[in-house]
């Protein structure tokens, strides 16, 4: 299991600040996607718009997530 | 103004990024601004602030949607790192000598502030070039979100 750090709505959709699903590591970044999808469908129509982020940086659907790694996704931003 | 301990100051003193609990201070920013580079004879300040009236677009159009308040969330470290990405960023494509930026966490009211950012520069055109740039890639880019409360007490997350 691995713990995906949520924000704005994901997070009012899941209602915990974390999202726990079951992935083993190292996977990359759009089968973890994938992960979330299945693991709350809830969320699948915001994911297509959706960046991961990995130790505070955005990464690409290649990358690869390791076990040590923090992960958040990142919902379409709306700061300014 | 509570300035959040996640405020972090850049490699270099020409660079300030700071998250504030709350609407942000638009005097305390000014005044903090006022310390001028004596070398530099261009500064420009802009700030954003929560507005009441939108005029909707696309199959919208003519119509109005009113706002009562904004509340904004980050991904902390994460707003503070792209912030200072960005500002860095600024620096060496605009030769700015100076770039600040403050964004607000929590409710802002109409007419309250919730984005402010100010840069120097030798000559005018730098900063009047590099702040339009530096607004755009703060709203592409840094995980912060604003939920909009409605007067009619309905609140809706704003992804776009």
């Amino acid at each position: 299991m691995i713990a995906v750090e949520l924000f704005a709505q994901p997070r009012s959709i899941v209602g915990h600040e974390q999202l726990m699903i079951d992935v083993s590591l190292p996977q990359t970044a759009a089968e973890i996607l994938r992960a979330i999808g299945r693991a709350v469908p809830e969320l699948l129509p915001l994911l297509p718009s959706c960046r991961l982020a990995v130790n505070e940086r955005y990464v690409a659907e290649t990358t690869v997530v390791n076990l040590s790694d923090t992960i958040a996704l990142i919902p379409p931003v709306s700061g300014g | 103004v509570e300035v959040d301990a996640m405020a972090a100051n850049g490699s270099s003193q020409r660079i300030d990024v700071t998250l504030v609990e709350g609407p942000l201070s638009i005097s305390t920013i000014a005044t903090s601004v006022a310390d001028v580079d004596g070398d530099c004879g261009a500064h420009l300040l802009f700030f954003g602030t929560t507005r009441g009236t939108t005029h909707l677009t696309g199959a919208q159009k003519g119509s109005t949607q009113s706002t009562q308040s904004l509340t904004y969330e980050a991904y902390r470290p994460m707003a503070v790192a792209e912030l200072q990405r960005i500002a860095e960023a600024a620096c060496q494509r605009w030769t700015l000598t100076r770039v600040m930026l403050w964004h607000a966490i929590g409710p802002v009211e109409v007419g309250q502030a919730s984005v402010a950012v100010f840069a120097s520069s030798a000559h005018r055109a730098a900063v009047m070039e590099g702040v339009p740039w530096i607004m755009d890639e703060i709203k592409r880019s840094v995980p912060i979100w604003k939920q909009e409360l409605a007067p009619d007490g309905s609140t809706q997350w704003i992804h776009r």
